[in-house]
């Protein structure tokens, strides 16, 4: 459900955050939703309990997710967050600033990209 | 109870007259799992051995549940410690089963559920002599020996180094396990990174016997800031502290990287500069390992 890329700088739980806030913008999360206990997120990506805590506590803060004692962490119900195309594409934006960097120094174009990204996301459905 | 479970205070190690610890005071509370990294040679086994009573300090102290670690003789606290040396210390002329008999017959408590379940799991061939094991097993062995008593307190010193990619995931996962079920406290020292990454909440860099980094690993990563000044530009004498963990210069470009950085200190320096500056934001705890070795 999640990816965990622990070499990257940015620590494991604001990369949890980021990818459960991406999916409750998309509706993939839909309100009510039940997410992963604890421990078997932390074990299936074998990353410390206390980094998925970490997460899902600061997201409830956000109004995001509801903790329900002895129940399952679930997507809030308080209002729709299902956002527009427009600003999920906004959450990319930084990736996208990157992309161009490290593309123009490539000497790469945007039908280069296009096509690799079409191509990754193809194999990711796979 | 204090959750204090090790202290050291101005712990000071020599091997005759090499100073190998340099003066280190810090503390790991119930629940911690403290990645130690650092260079070879820097420490890393004396500081792990010491709150074991293996190492007496030279100067300075070492405590463990309370109790001065240079004087641990209670069968009740060593019963509450696993200990994976770096180099494994099995039987070579028994099989892996009489060896954890053995190791079993110093515990009133020993949970064999568990050690047949991590035998299974992980493949340790248990009726074989210990001298025919490879040496990833002799090492899953020496893992799995020092679980049996669900000890309080975890030490492990390198225990992945023979593990391959999949033993390796497996033994995180078992870690991951054990800190959560039982507030055990570990403590682990490792040279990949990334495992340290997974499962640490806090790490220790040790360099030349003393701890450069002592600060959990989420705050670590988005507290170190890497900045370079535009061509020709000066650093300010005011950002020349001890948060400056390294300065280099490539071409006219200066680098430099700052621990304790956040977005004031980043507007502060841009402004005394008269610039806008890029900050790198998200270094990896390898390149904060590189960056304070450099």
């Amino acid at each position: 459900m999640f990816n965990v890329n622990p070499q990257s700088g940015i620590p494991i739980y604001r990369q949890l955050m980021d990818q459960i806030r991406r999916m409750i913008s998309s509706g993939q999360l839909k309100p009510g939703d039940p997410l992963p206990s604890v421990r078997k997120l932390a074990l299936s990506h074998a990353v410390n309990t206390m980094t998925i805590s970490k997460a899902y506590s600061l997201l409830e803060a956000e109004g995001l997710l509801d903790r329900q004692r002895g129940k399952a962490m679930t997507v809030s119900n308080r209002n729709s967050m299902i956002e527009g195309k427009r600003v999920r594409l906004q959450r990319l934006q930084s990736i996208i600033e990157q992309l161009a960097i490290a593309a123009r120094q490539l000497e790469l174009d945007a039908d280069d990209l296009t096509k690799a990204v079409r191509h990754q996301m193809e194999k990711d459905d796979e | 109870m204090s959750d204090q479970v090790v202290k050291f205070d101005n712990l000071r190690k020599y091997y005759d007259n090499h100073e190998v610890l340099k003066g280190i005071t810090t503390e790991v509370r119930t629940g911690d799992v403290i990645g130690l990294v650092g260079l070879n040679g820097a420490g890393k086994t004396t500081l792990l051995e010491t709150p074991l009573g293996f190492c007496k300090p030279t100067q300075g102290s070492s405590w463990v549940f309370g109790i001065d670690s240079a004087r641990l003789s209670s069968k009740e606290t060593k019963a509450r410690i696993g200990f994976v040396p770096q180099t494994d210390e099995l039987l070579a002329g028994i099989s892996g089963e009489r060896y954890l008999g053995l190791i079993r017959e110093f515990y009133d408590h020993w949970n064999s559920c568990l050690i047949q379940r991590l035998c299974n799991e992980w493949d340790v061939p248990l009726a074989r002599k210990i001298h025919t094991l490879s040496v990833g097993q002799r090492q899953k062995l020496s893992i799995i020996s020092a679980l049996g008593n669900e000890p309080d307190l975890l030490v492990l010193d390198e225990p992945v180094a023979s593990l391959d990619p999949q033993a390796r995931r497996a033994f995180l996962r078992e870690l991951v396990a054990i800190a959560s079920s039982r507030s055990c406290t570990i403590l682990f020292s490792t040279h990949i990174i990334s495992d340290l990454e997974r499962v640490a909440s806090r790490v220790w860099l040790i360099k030349d016997g003393a701890l450069a980094i002592d600060e959990p690993l989420d705050s670590l990563k988005e507290n170190t800031g890497r900045v370079s000044l535009p061509p020709g530009v000066e650093l300010p004498g005011a950002f020349q502290n001890d948060d400056l963990i390294h300065q280099y210069q490539v071409g006219n470009v200066q680098t430099l990287v700052f621990s304790h950085w956040n977005a004031e200190r980043h507007q502060a320096l841009a402004q005394a500069v008269g610039f806008e500056l890029e900050r790198e934001w998200w270094l990896s705890l390898e390149d904060i390992f590189l960056e304070v070795h450099a």
